[in-house]
C-alpha cells in the first residue's frame, strides 16, 4: 500500500470534508485578497508596449499605474506626446476588465473605463481647449449595451454627453476595422485640429456661458442624436437661446456604405456678434435630408433648408431685415439654392446654381422701401438705409452653349433715397462674369439735382475697380454716403441752381497700397462760391495719382476778369517735401482769392489788400519750409505782378504797380520797377537778406508825390498802428503832418536795410525833397513864422516864406540824421542840422538863418542890411517834444527874448 | 466538534461567498439610480404617454418604426425636435431622490404634501419590457425644481428636478405635433395640379410639370411656366402651417373648394380643400390619411389667378445663334440687323427717305438681345383682342414695331405703344400670344433705330494691320509718341484696339468738333502706318484734347465721323498728352 493510501485510510471522511471546505475557504479568500489588493508596478512596463504599437510620433508617458486584482488598471496621470510635444493630458484613468472576455471582441474585455479629466492640446491654448471630464464608459453585458457619459467643454461652453450604444463591438466592427486606404498623416491632423482649435477659442471667448444636453442612441445600423440647450443656465442671450436639435441616421438599404442622414435643429434665438453688428435671429430653423457617403466621408446629396421668423440687426445697421427662408440641393458636384422672401416689405426670389464650371443665377429681389425700417449707424449720425418707392433688382442668366454663363442684372429703383439722400431715380444693368468680376455697362441715376451716368467694372484677385462716371454732381447730394469726411470739403463752397457737370474715370484696387487709386475727370462749373471766390464759370481738370493732386483750369472766370492755374499737391506718402507747385496766368481776384490756399499764406498775404492783380509765373512752396523752417527753405517761385487798380500793402495806398516778385532758395526779392504813391511814381525794389530772419534790403525811389497825400498814407501804415507805443501812436493818429493850407509835392529816395516786421530797427540813408508848399503847411517848419513873428521883428514881407526844403538823412533806427537840411524861400535861406527822433517823437535841430541870403541881388542886400538888426539874427535851436518845440533864437551870441 | 467545525466552515466559506458576490456586482449597488433607469428607457422606448387631467388632455406619441407620431388624440407625425427636447432632457435630468412613498407615512407626509394628487399630471413612458410613470408635483419652496413621483413595477419614489420637466409634461398637442403638411424637399416637387370646385363640381385645373429643370403649364395652356412664380408657390406650400387638428368624426358642413395634388419623389399627395361654414378656417384632408386639419384662409391667396400667375412673364427667350434678322421700326424710321453667312451682323437705317448701311457691331446687336430677353410682363391686360381694342390702346400706330425673325422661320412680332393710363408703362401686344400686356421697361430707352447705335466700333479696317503709330501735336507740327510692336509691345497692341465708346456724328469738320456747347479743336493727329503698303498715304484721324477721364474725341474726315474713344485707349494716349498749359 502506498503510504497516501495508507494514510488517507486512517483519516476520516469528516476531516476530508472539512479539508475541502477549509481549501475552498483559502480559494475564496485568496481571491478576495488578489480582487482588493492594489499592486503598483513601474512606469516603463505599460509606456514600452504601448509606445511600441503607435506611431513613431507618439509616445505617452504614465503615472504610477497600479493594479487591483486581476481587472481593475489604474493608470493615473497619463500624458500623451506628439513629436515631444503634449497632445493629451488624462487624470485619474481607470480601466475595470472582464477577464473572462479576454478571448471575444476587443471591446467587450472593458468592463468600465472612468477618468476624471482629459484636456487635448492644452498646451496650445491656456485657457481654453477641449476638455472632458467626468468620463464614464460602461458596458452592461446583461444588455449587450454600453452608456457613454461625460461632460465636454471648451471655455464657457459645456456639453454634457450621454450616449447609449446597442452591441458597440459591431459598430466598431463595421465602422472601424477597415484599414486605412492611405498613410495618415498625423502631424497635418494634429496641426489641424490646433488650428480649429485656436479659431474655436477666438470665437468663443466672446460668448459668454452655454450648456447643451446631448444624448445620443447608436447601433450598428442607425443612430440618433439629440441637443438641447441647457436652460437652467440664466445668462444673458450669448450665441443661442433654447436650441433643440435632432439628428437621426440609419444605413441605406441597398447600400450599406450609406447613411441616410436626417437634421433638424431648431432655436429661439440666434445671436452673432460680429464686430460692428449684432444679428439676432428668432425662431431659426435648419433642416437636410441627404446620402452620406462613410467612404469617401462627403455627401453624394442633400436637401436643406433654412428659415427663420424674424431677423433683427443693432449697431452699424439697426432694424428689422425681411424674413427669408433659403433651400439647398446638392448633388454630387452641383449646387443649388433658392431663396424666398415675401412681406410687404421685400419679394425675393433668387435661384442660384454652381457646377464644377458653371453657375448661374436667376431671379428676382423687389423690395418696397417705404416699409424698411432699417437705420445707418454713420460717424456723421444716424440714418434711414432706403426710402422711397421701389427696388428691384433682377439677374438673368442666359443658357449658352457655346460660352461660359454671364448673369444678366437690372436694378432699377425709383423715387429712392439712400441714407436719407434726396429721392431720386436710379437705373444699373450689368454682367457678373464666370469669374465673378462685375461689369456694370449702364448706370444712371438722379438724385436731388444730381444726375450721374457711368459704368463700374469690378474685378477680384487683385480687387480692381473702375468707375467711369458722367453728369452733374451737386456734391451735398451725397454727403450721407461718402463719410464724415465729404462734407466738411464743401462746407466753403456755395452752389446756386447751376450744377457742376464733369466726367471721372477712377480706378484702383480695394485694400491695395495706400495711393493706388487714380482719378481723372473734369468738372464744369457755373456760379459757384468758394470760400470769397465767386466763380462765375470754370472748366477745371483734376487729377489724383499716388504721387499728387493736379487741379488745373483753362478759364476761371469770376467777377474782376479771367485767370488760368495748375495746382499740383504732392501727397505727403510721396515722400515729397513740397507742398505746392503751382503756375497762374491772369487776373487774380486777390482779396477774394486770399483764403484759398488756407491760413498760413491768408496771414502771410494779409497786409495787401488788392480787388485784382494780374499774375503770371509758377513756382514750388515747400512743406513747412515756409513758416515753421525757415532756414532750410527751399521755396522757389517767380511772378510777374501788375495792378492797375488801387491797392494797399499794410495801410499804405498805391495807385498802381508793374514788377516782378520771385523766391528764390529761400530768399524773396520784389522789384517794381513802377508804382504809383500819393500821385506820384516811383520804384520799390526790396529782397530778404536772411534766410533765418525777416531782415530785408529795400530801395525806395519817389517823385512828385503829393506831400500831405503821402504823409498821411504813411500815417496810416499799419506798421505805425500796430506799434506798442499807444502814446506815440495816439500823436500820429492826432497831429496833421501837413496842413491842407498849400500842398507841396514830395521827392523820396531812400535805401535801408532792416527788420520787415519792426520799422525802429531800420538803417539806412536817404534823401527827402520838399517843395511847392507852404512853409505853414508843415507842421515842424511852421514853427519860424510863427516864433519869429512874435518878436514884431522888420522883416520884408517874404523874409519867412519858405517853399523848398532839401533834407539829405541817414536813419538810424528810430532816430533821423541830417546835417545839412536847407530850408529856402523867396529871401531866406534855414540850413540846419540835428536829429529826429521819430520814436520818442523828440526833435533837435540847430539851424542858421539867412535872411535874403538866398537872393544875390544887391538892391536888395541894401534893403536888408537897412533891416538892422535882423542880419545878426544867424541861429536857432529847435529841440524838445516833436508836437510842440521850443524854439530859441539869437540874435548874434544873445538870445532874443519876444 | 468534528460537526461544529465543519459546519463553522461551511458557513464561513458562504458568508464569504455571498461578500465576494455583492462586492464584485457593480452595476447593482446603488438602490436606485434614476438617471441609469431613464438611459435604460430611453434606448427601449416604443411609447410615450402624456395626460393632463385638469384640461382632459391625454397624449399618445408612438415609435413607429423609426419615428415617432401622435397617436392621440390625433393622427399625426411627432415634430422630431421635440422628440429630441424630451429625450435630451430626460437623459440629464439629474432628480434628486426624497423618499420611497412608502416612507412618507412614517415621516408623517402625504403625497399631497408634495403636490401629488389625481390632477396631476403624468408621464408614461413604455420600454419594451418595462414602463414607468413621472406624476408631476409641485414647485419646490425654492421655486427653482419640481417635486414628482417616479413610479415604477416594484417601487414609487419622490424626487424633486429641475422647472424643465414641467415644460416636458404640460407641453401642448401642437407643439409635439410637425405643423407643416406637406413635408418634402422643395426641390424633390416636380408635378402641381390644382382643381377648383363650385358646388361640387370642377371648375377649373391648372397643371404644372417640370421638364430639365424648368416649369411648364399643362392646363389650361401648354405654355413655359414663370419659374419664379411657380418657385414662390411651391416655397408657400411646403412652409404653410397647420392652425389647428380636426376631430376625428367631426361633422361638420364644409364646401369643397380646391383639390391640390404634389407629386414630390414620384409620391402624389392629394389634399381636399374645404371651406367651413363655422369657422374662418380651411378645412384640409388628405385622402391618404384620416386626419384633417385647418389652416387659415390666407393659404388660398396663394391660388389666386393661378394660371396668370404661374405664366411665363419674359417675353423672349433669345439665342444669338439662333436670330436671323432684328427689325425695328419707330413711327417711319427703322433699322435691321441681318445676320451674314460669316455669322457677322449688317445694318441698314431706313428714315423713310434715305437709308445707310453699315456694319454692325456685334456686341452691342448682343446688348440689344440680351435686352429683349429681359423684357417682362408687368401684368396681363387681354387675350384675343379685336381690332377695336387695338386701336383702344393705340396699338394700331404703335410707337415700336419689332419683329425677331429666327433661323428657323419662326418669328415675333412685337406692337408697343405708350399707355395712356401710366406713362411709365408701355402697351404692348405680342402676335404669337394674341396677347395685350403693360410693360414697364422703358422700351424707348433701348430701342433705337439710329445706325449710330449699331455701327461696328473698331475704327481700324479689319484687314488693315499697322506696325506703327504716331501722335503728333498739330499746332506744334511735333511728335508726341511713337509706338510700334518693338518699341513698345503691349502698349501698341493696346493702341491696335482702336475703337471708339460710341459715336457723336456722321460727319467731320477739319477744325473741330462741338461737344455739350463747347468748341473742341483738333489737337492731335494719331496715325496708323502700315509698311505692308507703303505706297498708301497712312490712316489718319484727329483727336481733341482730353476732356476729362472718359471723353477723347476722334475724327475722321476719311471715314466721315466723329466719336469718343474707347476708355483702354484713352489710358494709354493719356499717357502722352501734353497739357497746352504750362507745368509748374
Amino acid at each position: 500500500m502506498k503510504p497516501t493510501k495508507t494514510y488517507f485510510s486512517k483519516t476520516n471522511k469528516k476531516s476530508s470534508v472539512s479539508l475541502i471546505l477549509f481549501l475552498i475557504f483559502l480559494t475564496q479568500f485568496f481571491y478576495f485578497s488578489i480582487d482588493t489588493i492594489r499592486i503598483r508596478f513601474p512606469n516603463r512596463f505599460i509606456e514600452v508596449p504601448i509606445n511600441a504599437i503607435l506611431p513613431h510620433e507618439f509616445r505617452v508617458k504614465i503615472d504610477q499605474p497600479s493594479i487591483t486584482g486581476l481587472k481593475n488598471i489604474r493608470l493615473g496621470n497619463i500624458q500623451g506626446l506628439f513629436n515631444g510635444e503634449k497632445f493629451f493630458d488624462i487624470q485619474d484613468l481607470s480601466i475595470s476588465l472582464n477577464p473572462s472576455l479576454f478571448l471575444s471582441e476587443s471591446i467587450s474585455i472593458i468592463n468600465s473605463l472612468d477618468c476624471s479629466r482629459m484636456d487635448i492640446l492644452p498646451e496650445n491654448n491656456q485657457s481654453n481647449h477641449f476638455k472632458l471630464q467626468d468620463f464614464s464608459f460602461k458596458n452592461i453585458k446583461s444588455q449587450n449595451s454600453s452608456t457613454l457619459r461625460s461632460r465636454l467643454s471648451f471655455g464657457g461652453i459645456q456639453s454634457y454627453l450621454a450616449f447609449d450604444f446597442e452591441e458597440l463591438n459591431k459598430i466598431i466592427q463595421k465602422r472601424f476595422t477597415s484599414k486605412p486606404t492611405k498613410k495618415i498623416n498625423f502631424s497635418d491632423w494634429i496641426n489641424q485640429f490646433a488650428s480649429f482649435q485656436k479659431k474655436f477659442s477666438d470665437w468663443s471667448s466672446k460668448l459668454s456661458d452655454i450648456e447643451f444636453n446631448i444624448h445620443g442612441m447608436l447601433n450598428h445600423e442607425f443612430g440618433s442624436v439629440f441637443i438641447t440647450q441647457n436652460e437652467t443656465v440664466k445668462k444673458d442671450l450669448s450665441l443661442l437661446k433654447g436650441l433643440r436639435t435632432s439628428m437621426a441616421w440609419h444605413t441605406d438599404s441597398k447600400d450599406p456604405n450609406l447613411l441616410n442622414i436626417d437634421f433638424q435643429t431648431h432655436a429661439e434665438q440666434l445671436n452673432l456678434s460680429l464686430r460692428k453688428l449684432s444679428l439676432n435671429w428668432i425662431n431659426p430653423s435648419f433642416q437636410s435630408k441627404g446620402n452620406f457617403d462613410i467612404n469617401n466621408i462627403k455627401f453624394l446629396s442633400s436637401n436643406s433648408w433654412f428659415s427663420y421668423k424674424s431677423l433683427t440687426s443693432t449697431g452699424l445697421i439697426g432694424g428689422e431685415f425681411p424674413t427669408t427662408t433659403s433651400y439647398l440641393k446638392q448633388k454630387n458636384s452641383t449646387l443649388k439654392a433658392d431663396i424666398f422672401s415675401d412681406s410687404n416689405s421685400s419679394k425675393v426670389y433668387l435661384s442660384i446654381e454652381q457646377n464644377l464650371t458653371d453657375w448661374s443665377m436667376d431671379g428676382l429681389i423687389h423690395l418696397n422701401p417705404q416699409n424698411f425700417d432699417l437705420e445707418a449707424q454713420l460717424l456723421s449720425g444716424n440714418f434711414e438705409i432706403i426710402d422711397g418707392e421701389n427696388l428691384q433688382l433682377n439677374f438673368y442668366t442666359p443658357r449658352k452653349l457655346d460660352q461660359p454663363r454671364v448673369i444678366k442684372f437690372f436694378l432699377s429703383g425709383k423715387e429712392l433715397s439712400v441714407l436719407e439722400s434726396p429721392h431720386g431715380d436710379f437705373y444699373f444693368s450689368g454682367n457678373i462674369n464666370p469669374d465673378l468680376s462685375i461689369d456694370i455697362n449702364q448706370a444712371s441715376g438722379n438724385l436731388g439735382k444730381s444726375h450721374v451716368e457711368g459704368s463700374y467694372h469690378q474685378k477680384w484677385n487683385p480687387a480692381d475697380y473702375r468707375f467711369l462716371i458722367e453728369g452733374t454732381c451737386h456734391p451735398p447730394d451725397i454727403n450721407n454716403w461718402l463719410g464724415h469726411w465729404w462734407s466738411p470739403l464743401w462746407e466753403d463752397f456755395s452752389f446756386n441752381e447751376s450744377v457742376s457737370h464733369g466726367n471721372f474715370s477712377i480706378h484702383g484696387t480695394w485694400g491695395g497700397k495706400p495711393g493706388n487709386s487714380i482719378t481723372i475727370g473734369q468738372v464744369y462749373a457755373q456760379n459757384l462760391k468758394y470760400k470769397d471766390l465767386c466763380v462765375l464759370e470754370s472748366n477745371i481738370d483734376v487729377e489724383v495719382n499716388g504721387l499728387e493732386t493736379r487741379i488745373s483750369s483753362k478759364k476761371i472766370k469770376h467777377d474782376f476778369g479771367e485767370f488760368k492755374a495748375r495746382l499740383h499737391f504732392p501727397r505727403k506718402r510721396a515722400k515729397d517735401d513740397t507742398l505746392l507747385r503751382f503756375s497762374l496766368d491772369g487776373d487774380i481776384p486777390f482779396n477774394d482769392a486770399r483764403r484759398i490756399l488756407g491760413d498760413k499764406i491768408e496771414n502771410a498775404l494779409n497786409d495787401l489788400n488788392a480787388s485784382i492783380i494780374y499774375c503770371k509765373g509758377s513756382g514750388d512752396l515747400k512743406r513747412n519750409d515756409l513758416f515753421e523752417k525757415p532756414d532750410s527753405n527751399q521755396t522757389t517761385y517767380k511772378l510777374t505782378v501788375s495792378t492797375e487798380t488801387p491797392f494797399s500793402y499794410a495801410g499804405v495806398n498805391f495807385n498802381y504797380a508793374k514788377g516782378e516778385v520771385y523766391n528764390h532758395e529761400g530768399l524773396m526779392f520784389a522789384n517794381f520797377s513802377d508804382l504809383g504813391l500819393s500821385g506820384g511814381h516811383g520804384r520799390l525794389s526790396f529782397k530778404n537778406t536772411s534766410k533765418i530772419s525777416d531782415r530785408i534790403n529795400f530801395s525806395f525811389d519817389l517823385k512828385e508825390a503829393n506831400s500831405r497825400q503821402l504823409f498821411n498814407n504813411l500815417a496810416n501804415t499799419t506798421q505805425w498802428n500796430n506799434s506798442e507805443d499807444g502814446e506815440r501812436k495816439e500823436h500820429i493818429e492826432t497831429r496833421q503832418l501837413i496842413s491842407k493850407s498849400k500842398e507841396g509835392k514830395i521827392n523820396l529816395s531812400i535805401q535801408a536795410e532792416g527788420p520787415s516786421s519792426d520799422p525802429n530797427y531800420f538803417e539806412g540813408t536817404g534823401n527827402l525833397t520838399l517843395y511847392d508848399f507852404d512853409i505853414g503847411s508843415i507842421h515842424l517848419l511852421g514853427g519860424i513864422r510863427k516864433k519869429l513873428g512874435a518878436f514884431n521883428l522888420p522883416l520884408p514881407s517874404d523874409a519867412l516864406n519858405f517853399n523848398h526844403l532839401e533834407v539829405p538823412f541817414i536813419l538810424q533806427h528810430d532816430r533821423i540824421l541830417f546835417d545839412k537840411a536847407t530850408l529856402t524861400g523867396p529871401l531866406s535861406k534855414l540850413v540846419g542840422e540835428g536829429e529826429i527822433n521819430w520814436i520818442k517823437s523828440q526833435v533837435d535841430i540847430f539851424a542858421d538863418l539867412n535872411v535874403a541870403g538866398n537872393i544875390n541881388i544887391p538892391v536888395l542886400k541894401q534893403i536888408v542890411n537897412l533891416a538892422d538888426p535882423l542880419s545878426k539874427i544867424s541861429k536857432m535851436k529847435i529841440f524838445g517834444e516833436l508836437e510842440d518845440p521850443e524854439w530859441s533864437i539869437y540874435l548874434g551870441d544873445n538870445l532874443l527874448n519876444p | 466538534m468534528l460537526k461544529n467545525r465543519t459546519i463553522l466552515l461551511l458557513l464561513a466559506n458562504i458568508l464569504l461567498a455571498v461578500f465576494i458576490f455583492y462586492n464584485s456586482d457593480e452595476e447593482y449597488t446603488t438602490a436606485i439610480n434614476l438617471n441609469s433607469k431613464f438611459s435604460e428607457m430611453i434606448s427601449k422606448m416604443v411609447e410615450i404617454e402624456i395626460s393632463n387631467p385638469v384640461i382632459s388632455q391625454k397624449i399618445i406619441i408612438r415609435k413607429d418604426d423609426m419615428a415617432w407620431s401622435v397617436h392621440h388624440p390625433i393622427s399625426w407625425s411627432a415634430e422630431p425636435v421635440a422628440i429630441a427636447n424630451l429625450i435630451s432632457k430626460l437623459s440629464h435630468l439629474n432628480p434628486t431622490f426624497i423618499h420611497f412613498l412608502d416612507e412618507l407615512e412614517d415621516k408623517g407626509e402625504i403625497p399631497q404634501d408634495y403636490g401629488i394628487d389625481e390632477n396631476s399630471s403624468k408621464m408614461l413612458f413604455r420600454g419594451e419590457n418595462n414602463e414607468f410613470k413621472i406624476t408631476l408635483g409641485k414647485m419646490t419652496r425654492d421655486s427653482t425644481g419640481r417635486y414628482f413621483l417616479f413610479s415604477e413595477e416594484k417601487s414609487q419614489s419622490i424626487w424633486h428636478a429641475p422647472q424643465q420637466i414641467a415644460e416636458l409634461v404640460n407641453q401642448p398637442l401642437n407643439d409635439w405635433t410637425k405643423l407643416t403638411f406637406l413635408n418634402f424637399p422643395l426641390y424633390t416637387i416636380d408635378e402641381l395640379e390644382v382643381i377648383e370646385w363650385q358646388d361640387s363640381n370642377s371648375t377649373s385645373k391648372v397643371s404644372l410639370s417640370k421638364q430639365n429643370d424648368r416649369w411648364y403649364l399643362k392646363s389650361p395652356f401648354n405654355l413655359p411656366a414663370n419659374d419664379e412664380q411657380v418657385g414662390f408657390l411651391l416655397h408657400k406650400l411646403i412652409s404653410s402651417r397647420i392652425s389647428g387638428f380636426a376631430e376625428e368624426n367631426e361633422l361638420t358642413e364644409k364646401a369643397r373648394i380646391l383639390d391640390l395634388k404634389v407629386r414630390a419623389s414620384g409620391q402624389w399627395s392629394h389634399l381636399i380643400i374645404s371651406r367651413v361654414n363655422t369657422i374662418d378656417q380651411l378645412h384640409i384632408k388628405n385622402t391618404t390619411t384620416n386626419q384633417a386639419f385647418y389652416v387659415t384662409n390666407d393659404f388660398l391667396s396663394n391660388f389666386t389667378n393661378l394660371e396668370l400667375n404661374l405664366r411665363e412673364k419674359r417675353v423672349f427667350n433669345l439665342q444669338m445663334s439662333e436670330i436671323k434678322r432684328i427689325k425695328i421700326h419707330d413711327n417711319n424710321r427703322s433699322i435691321t440687323l441681318r445676320k451674314n453667312d460669316q455669322n457677322s451682323w449688317n445694318g441698314l437705317e431706313d428714315n423713310g427717305s434715305d437709308s445707310f448701311s453699315f456694319i454692325s457691331d456685334l456686341e452691342r446687336v448682343r446688348d440689344l438681345v440680351d435686352d429683349l430677353n429681359t423684357v417682362k410682363v408687368t401684368s396681363f391686360v387681354l387675350f384675343n383682342p379685336n381690332a377695336q381694342v387695338l386701336r383702344e390702346q393705340g396699338l394700331d400706330r404703335p410707337r415700336f414695331r419689332l419683329e425677331v425673325e429666327q433661323q428657323d422661320s419662326t418669328s415675333h412680332s412685337i406692337l408697343i405703344s405708350k399707355s395712356n393710363s401710366d406713362s411709365s408703362y408701355w402697351n404692348t401686344y405680342i402676335a404669337e400670344q394674341a396677347l395685350i400686356c403693360l410693360v414697364n421697361k422703358p422700351w424707348d430707352k433701348f430701342l433705337s433705330v439710329d445706325a449710330i447705335d449699331y455701327q461696328d466700333r473698331n475704327l481700324l479696317p479689319v484687314d488693315f494691320t499697322p506696325n506703327n503709330v504716331v501722335l503728333k501735336s498739330i499746332s506744334e507740327n511735333k511728335v508726341m509718341a511713337t509706338f510700334s510692336q518693338e518699341t513698345n509691345g503691349e502698349a501698341f497692341e493696346r493702341i491696335l484696339q482702336f475703337k471708339a465708346e460710341y459715336f457723336l456724328q456722321h460727319s467731320f469738320d477739319p477744325e473741330g468738333v462741338w461737344v455739350d456747347g463747347d468748341w473742341l479743336p483738333w489737337e492731335y493727329s494719331l496715325s496708323f502706318e502700315s509698311s505692308a503698303l507703303p505706297e498708301t498715304a497712312p490712316l489718319t484721324f484727329n483727336l481733341t484734347e482730353r476732356s476729362g477721364g472718359i471723353r477723347w474725341f476722334v475724327g475722321s474726315e476719311d471715314l466721315g465721323f466723329v466719336a469718343n474713344l474707347s476708355i483702354q485707349v484713352i489710358d494709354e494716349l493719356g499717357k502722352y498728352q501734353v497739357p497746352k498749359f504750362s507745368e509748374p
